[in-house]
């Protein structure tokens, strides 16, 4: 099975430096995603469980022109399954959602032996079937390394959302926990955002001169 | 069924335009349907309707993200069901969205299911130390005024500001 830093490093590799991602919001692959991204302004780490996905819809809708990635889970979706008929049924061509499937609570979920609590991703429930169901077209389980570079660099040549699943495998985390706050990193995504867009979104400014001044 | 005026709505769509509101996440509801029905055939507002309102806080902020002014349209209840998105990004990365609702549950309510509405919207604006104004009034232009003033507060603080439709606006 599919180690998650070693998907997260793939994925580091493939992403152009021209995309956005929103980097997955909480836990083990937040700070593998960060470590392996710091230098990046083009990534956000931002929200709670279940925040990803509907931050980079709403991205995506802002900059149509802009490729987004999201990097999203599968205790997420399963905390916020509603956000997938708005992927089923909104026009999202620029959007790439990659769902990290460890099926268990692998941050959060320890047992006195160390064995952590499943999701229901572990039993009956196919996160890309209930995309399927939901009205996302594009949508499926990769289980090996070899298929996820197959379908991720696919994603970047469509004009059409794709929705992967990868299955990972459990692996303690592979840095130490991360040293930046989503103040920060909202600075620094939306700064980049302005320069690489020509837009001025921080608009502390009313633009008037001091008050005092003649 | 009751629901707010259309001259209510006609104040409303200009004070937004106004404001450079150019992008709104909603989610229906009785009193404001008509208000939802007119954003969503007005070609200056990218309209999506969210099937949760904490997917609708979430879809705002990424929007917030890529430049656009951002509002998010609901009913008073949605500030329950959204309050940890709310918390987890506007309140701690301070992030902007204007967020409208209607305040059900008010004095004159006629459903018993909005009971609690009424009990916990100023509660919780409060908790979350949103500025909020109630519009009870609509005359010499006081509603498109407040609009563009929520989103001039918004803008300088980096945080969300309310905007509590009255039950006299119905």
């Amino acid at each position: 099975m599919i180690k998650r830093f070693e998907l997260l490093k793939k994925m580091a590799e493939m992403i152009p430096s021209d995309s956005l991602v929103i980097g997955y919001c909480i836990g083990l692959i937040s700070y593998e995603w960060w470590a392996l991204t710091r230098h990046w302004e083009n990534s956000i780490i931002l929200g709670s469980m279940g925040c990803s996905t509907p931050l980079g819809i709403g991205l995506a809708r802002a900059l149509p022109h802009r490729r987004v990635i999201v990097i999203d889970s599968d205790g997420s979706t399963l905390m916020e399954p509603g956000v997938l008929p708005v992927l089923g049924n909104i026009p999202l061509p620029n959007l790439i959602v990659v769902v990290l499937d460890n099926e268990a609570y692998e941050s959060i979920g320890w047992k006195a032996n160390g064995e952590r609590f499943k999701t229901y991703t572990a039993q009956n429930t196919q996160i890309s079937e209930m995309a399927r169901g939901a009205g996302i077209k594009n949508a499926m389980t990769l289980y090996t390394m070899e298929d996820f570079e197959k379908n991720f660099s696919t994603a970047f040549s469509k004009r059409e959302l794709s929705y992967l699943v990868v299955k990972t495998a459990h692996q303690p985390c592979q840095v130490t926990v991360k040293d930046i706050d989503a103040v920060e990193h909202k600075y620094r995504f939306v700064r980049y955002i302005e320069k690489s867009e020509g837009l001025k979104i921080i608009k502390l400014s009313s633009g008037r001169k001091y008050l005092f001044e003649k | 069924m009751a629901t707010i005026k259309e001259e209510i709505v006609d104040q409303i769509i200009q004070g937004m335009k106004e404001a450079g509101i150019d992008f709104v996440a909603g989610l229906p509801d009785g009193w404001l349907n008509p208000l939802h029905q007119r954003i969503e055939e007005d070609p200056s507002f990218q309209y999506l309707c969210v099937p949760h309102e904490g997917i609708g806080v979430s879809i705002c902020a990424g929007a917030w993200l890529g430049g656009k002014t951002p509002m998010l349209i609901m009913e008073n209840s949605g500030l329950r069901t959204s309050a940890e998105t709310i918390a987890r990004i506007c309140m701690f990365a301070r992030i902007p969205i204007l967020i409208m609702v209607s305040y059900r549950g008010e004095v004159g309510e006629t459903e018993y299911w909005a009971v609690e509405h009424g009990i916990l919207t100023e509660p919780l604006l409060k908790a979350f130390r949103i500025p909020y104004k109630i519009i009870r009034k609509a005359d010499q232009g006081e509603l498109k005024k407040s609009i563009v003033g929520a989103i001039q507060t918004m803008n300088m603080q980096l945080y969300p500001v309310a905007i509590v439709i009255g039950e006299e606006l119905i």
